[in-house]
């Protein structure tokens, strides 16, 4: 193949995208979360407190079982074929988010200072 | 369309498929953020698209997301699915954009982030809210890496490749 495998103009464009994905990271601010949410089909279905450690299935989602502990919260049961949800491990930022897909159930931290706010964090 | 033509887009398939097998028996790297994969099988699309016929690559890239779906479940087809068709579609539009002048990274990088961009999105109509968005700055620096593994990979390939698929008889 005579095309190229690099040209100047793909740092750029690569130079770019990273430097936009390090602008998102950075910008979103790095608080302990207070509580997890659990969404089954994008409905809140549980709140739970991380400063009080427990496991618990999720309603909606029997399979599916949510350990807290530490002030943090993971997967750490489910039907799914890829285990990706288990896998993502405990996550206790605020906004941090773990997913299981096939069963349509979604973690996510919240409560730092409370939701994501972009226009009042000053560094 | 002759045999060998026939032939080689069989061949093409039959790659995707071993590749895209390999790479979900593997365990997950532990040094790779959660759902983070190479794409390995996305050199064949791309090789489909810069040799063969366009649609011919839209071709391939839909029957791997229909073996997903057999062989991996609905959800993962609906995965493979979104990404496939939304990254074959901007690597033949780059290419027909900008034909010989495009480069293979710009190509396989594009492709890459347009894939993890259509799973995101696809995620995000399955969860029915836009929080998995957090994980674009992760899934945008994994594309532009495994997109240069996957150019630098094709352009490698190509060689031998070639000497097994092309279109007409020698």
């Amino acid at each position: 193949m005579n095309r190229p495998l690099f040209k100047k103009a793909d740092f750029i464009l690569i130079a770019a995208v990273l430097l936009v994905a390090a602008a998102l990271f950075l910008l979103v601010p790095k608080e302990r979360g207070r509580y997890a949410e659990v969404y089954v089909n994008g409905k809140v279905v549980a709140t739970l407190d991380l400063t009080k450690n427990t496991t618990a299935s999720v309603t909606g989602a029997p399979s599916v079982t949510i350990e807290v502990k530490d002030g943090a919260a993971a997967f750490v049961a489910s039907d799914c074929p890829d285990k990706v949800c288990i896998h993502t491990g405990f996550v206790s930022v605020s906004g941090q988010t773990a997913v299981c897909l096939p069963n349509r159930v979604q973690l996510r931290i919240k409560g730092g200072d409370d939701d994501v706010n972009l226009d009042a964090v000053v560094y | 369309m002759t045999v060998r033509r026939i032939t080689s887009l069989g061949i093409m398939l039959a790659l995707i498929f071993a590749l895209s097998s390999l790479e979900n028996a593997l365990p997950p790297l532990p040094f790779l953020p959660p759902g983070v994969k190479p794409g390995l099988s996305n050199i064949m699309v791309m090789y489909c698209a810069f040799f063969f016929r366009k649609r011919e690559a839209f071709l391939l890239a839909f029957l791997k997301s229909g073996f997903v779906l057999l062989t991996r479940g609905a959800i993962a087809g609906i995965m493979s699915f979104a990404g496939g068709m939304i990254s074959v579609s901007i690597i033949t539009l780059l290419l027909a954009l900008f034909g010989e002048r495009i480069s293979v990274a710009a190509v396989s990088v594009s492709g890459a982030l347009a894939h993890n961009f259509g799973q995101l999105a696809a995620s995000s109509l399955i969860l029915a809210n836009t929080y998995t968005f957090w994980y674009f700055p992760v899934l945008a620096v994994s594309g532009v890496l495994f997109g240069i593994v996957t150019g630098i990979t094709l352009k490698a390939l190509t060689p031998a490749l070639g000497r097994v698929l092309r279109d007409k008889d020698v």
